[in-house]
Parts: C-alpha cells; sequence; structure tokens
C-alpha cells in the first residue's frame, strides 16, 4: 500500500473512531449537563427574587411563586427578564444585567426588583472577572446588604466617593461602580418600561439567550 | 531513551521525584500557576490532567504499529482532544461546580505539553503496560505538585484548605483561625510563582543532599 494511502486511511479511521466515542459521550452526559445549568440559573433567580418585607441577601430564601419564574422570562433591550407571580398579579423581577467599565471587562448580573415599589431584593454577580479578595468581594452578602431591601429613591445609588450612600469596597472602587451600574440599568427598565414587562408573551424556548451579553 | 533500563516500578514512580513534570521538567506550567488558588482545585486540575494522561498514553501504545511516522503528531493529537473532551463533559455532568472555577483550563488540558510530551517521547516507543505506568506516574507526579502548590498558597493566602466541594458538602478546615486576615497575593498570580519558586529550591534541596549522600 503506497504511503499516502496509509496516511489517510489511518487519520481518517482514528477521527472517525474519536468522533463516534465523543458523541457516544454526549449522549450520556447530555441530560446531566442541561439540568446542572437549569439548577445553576434557578438557583440565582430564587435568590433574587423578592420572598420578605425587608429581604436580607444573608438569609436563605425558599419563596414559592404561582408560576415557574425560570420558564416566565422576556427579552427586553438586550436584557433577559424572569417574572415570579402571586394570586395573578406579577409581584417581582429578575433581570439579567451587565455592569459595564468593570475593573476586568464587563460582569454580569441578575438584579432581583420588586414590581409593586422598585425595591433591590437581592443582586446575584453570574459572571465576572475581578480581583480575587479585593473587587469579587463584591459577591458577598455582607457587602450586598446595604443595598438589598432599598426601593430607587431611598437611597442614593452611588458609592460614597461619588457623594452617594453605598460604600465602595476599599481598594475596589471600579468594582464596586460597576455593580451599581447594573443595578442602575434594570431599576431604569422597571421604572420605565414596567407595563411592557408586565404585558410581554414569554419566551418559547426560556432558555434562549438575550443578546447584551 | 535506554528503554529496558528501568523497571515497571521505576516507571511508576519517577514522575513523583525524579522526572516530575512540574518540579523537573517544568512542564504544564500554565494551568499548573493559574488554577491552583485552592487545594481543591489543584486536585481537581490533578485528576483531570490524570485521566487524559493515562488514557492517552495507553492508546497512543496500542496504535502505534499502525500509525505512519508522519502523520503521528496529528493522531496523538486527535487521541488526546477526544480524552480531554470526554473528561471535559463529565465535570460538567457530574462536578459542576468544579468545572466552573477550572473554567477554560480543562479544555486547554489538549495543549499540555507534559501530555503530548509523553505520547510522543514515550508512548510511541514502549510497551503498554509500560506506557500506561509512566502515564500514571507522571500523572500523579503533577497531580501532587498541584495539590501542594494549590495548599501552600490557600493556607498561606486565606488561612484555609479545602480537599473537597460541592453544592453544600465540603470538606475544608479552617487552619489559621477565623481571624486570620489573608495575604491576597498568593491569591493572585504572582503569589503561583512565588511559591513555585520556592518549592524548586527546596526540592533542589533536598535532591543534593541525596546526592551528597550516595556519593
Amino acid at each position: 500500500m503506497p504511503e499516502t494511502l496509509k496516511m489517510l486511511i489511518v487519520l481518517t479511521v482514528i477521527a472517525g473512531a474519536a468522533g463516534l466515542g465523543l458523541a457516544g459521550m454526549h449522549d450520556v452526559t447530555e441530560g446531566p449537563i442541561i439540568e446542572n445549568e437549569r439548577n445553576f440559573t434557578l438557583r440565582s433567580i430564587t435568590k433574587v427574587l423578592p420572598d420578605a418585607e425587608k429581604p436580607d441577601p444573608c438569609v436563605k430564601k425558599d419563596a414559592v411563586f404561582d408560576n415557574e419564574p425560570m420558564n416566565d422570562a422576556i427579552c427586553l433591550d438586550g436584557h433577559k427578564i424572569y417574572r415570579a407571580r402571586k394570586n395573578g398579579e406579577l409581584v417581582g423581577l429578575a433581570i439579567e444585567s451587565i455592569g459595564d467599565k468593570a475593573y476586568d471587562g464587563t460582569i454580569l448580573t441578575l438584579v432581583g426588583v420588586r414590581m409593586s415599589d422598585g425595591v433591590l431584593t437581592g443582586v446575584e454577580v453570574l459572571r465576572h472577572r475581578e480581583t480575587p479578595g479585593l473587587g469579587a468581594l463584591f459577591t458577598r452578602c455582607e457587602y450586598q446588604q446595604q443595598m438589598v431591601g432599598n426601593g430607587p429613591d431611598d437611597i442614593k445609588w452611588s458609592v460614597k466617593k461619588d457623594g452617594g450612600d453605598i460604600d465602595q469596597l476599599s481598594g475596589a472602587t471600579i468594582s464596586s461602580r460597576c455593580m451599581l451600574n447594573a443595578i442602575a440599568k434594570a431599576q431604569r427598565l422597571w421604572r420605565e418600561r414596567g407595563d411592557e414587562i408586565a404585558q410581554a408573551e414569554p419566551l418559547e424556548d426560556s432558555r434562549e439567550v438575550c443578546d447584551a451579553r | 531513551m535506554p528503554a529496558n533500563k528501568t523497571s515497571h516500578l521505576g516507571e511508576l514512580f519517577k514522575g513523583l521525584w525524579k522526572d516530575n513534570p512540574i518540579m523537573v521538567l517544568l512542564l504544564g506550567l500554565c494551568p499548573a500557576l493559574a488554577v491552583t488558588n485552592s487545594a481543591y482545585n489543584g486536585l481537581g486540575m490533578g485528576a483531570a490532567t490524570t485521566f487524559v494522561l493515562l488514557g492517552s498514553n495507553i492508546l497512543v501504545s496500542i496504535i502505534k504499529p499502525i500509525v505512519p511516522k508522519s502523520v503521528r503528531i496529528p493522531v496523538y493529537i486527535v487521541v488526546i482532544a477526544a480524552f480531554v473532551t470526554v473528561v471535559d463533559m463529565l465535570l460538567k455532568a457530574y462536578q459542576y461546580e468544579l468545572s466552573r472555577s477550572l473554567g477554560l483550563f480543562v479544555p486547554l488540558i489538549v495543549v499540555n505539553c507534559i501530555i503530548l510530551g509523553r505520547a510522543e517521547a514515550f508512548a510511541s516507543r514502549n510497551t503498554v503496560l509500560r506506557s500506561a505506568l509512566d502515564g500514571l506516574g507522571m500523572a500523579l507526579g503533577f497531580t501532587l505538585a498541584l495539590f501542594v502548590l494549590g495548599a501552600l498558597r490557600e493556607i498561606i493566602g486565606s488561612g484555609t484548605i479545602t480537599f473537597f466541594q460541592m453544592g453544600e458538602t465540603e470538606i475544608k478546615f479552617n487552619l489559621l483561625g477565623e481571624n486570620y486576615p489573608g495575604i491576597l497575593v498568593m491569591i493572585l498570580p504572582p503569589g503561583a510563582f512565588l511559591t513555585l519558586g520556592f518549592m524548586l529550591a527546596a526540592r533542589n534541596a533536598i535532591q543534593k543532599r541525596l546526592d551528597k549522600k550516595t556519593r
């Protein structure tokens, strides 16, 4: 057999076998992977949706709603918004919001807003590349306690350095500002587009990505 | 490489000390420095690499008679990439949090030079058994180095040591007390370089002592 032909056959056969093996593996792991990703989203949504009069980010939530907020999502202006309903009424939103100008790139957060008065019910950072031990501390509930539970007009939503009411993380003012930026975007959506959000038809496939990431 | 000089056990143990991939060959430093900010991350990365290295060494050694010399590198890459994809899918399915914290470094095992290096330098010239032992030994040496690196950085950096973490269950010890302030630089990339430097120095010092004794 000529050398070239042998090369061709060997390479093809091995690549084909590897492909077949991977396809089999994919079938086995596909289910658990989807389940894991679902659970991760579900946990984040539950964490930020309203449960009490005065929400506390350091207390584990177990709010139950009439609908499954995870499957009641819409896209608006590139934000993905999950809606929670109780007694036929829209009570809370979990809004995916991007904080611009982080220390490294942008951050992706999930911001919980109470429908009736716009009170921040929680904020969860889904993706960030801030410095561990400095900027990354904004994921801690102890830091978020000063924001969560306040309405858009209750406090000045900027860091103390900029004349607001929020303590910046020492050494990580940029990260703190960035988180407030993400929250501000969500609050603006609630204030200006509330009716639209309430009336929009839910996405058919709630796993869809709304393109502002 | 003088193949039949070493005993089978020698093939297994050389990776731990004599030819340790991290501390002697200085291969695969990219994942070693990047993910080792905790002991558990080091262990996880080591385990993933062990799976790939053992699998690829065995398979490369089995198929070596039919692989023409001129396409051997593409063949090895296909084999290695397949094992890496498998381990990536397994981690995502059964160790979701670990796979989130290792992130991109799992797919990047494909380009870890230890793996291609062992396939080319060892598995393609030795028997299946020897290749398996070599792969296992090298991978355990890699895992050991990553674990020590991760543990030292975690202990000095945040005062804790984590052996396992999955959802709510975790095996984590607070070694330096609740009020330990932490030394940030150890968690950051420079800490990885510093720690590795001290580990290399320590290994060399011990090796020198041993050499003197045997002489």
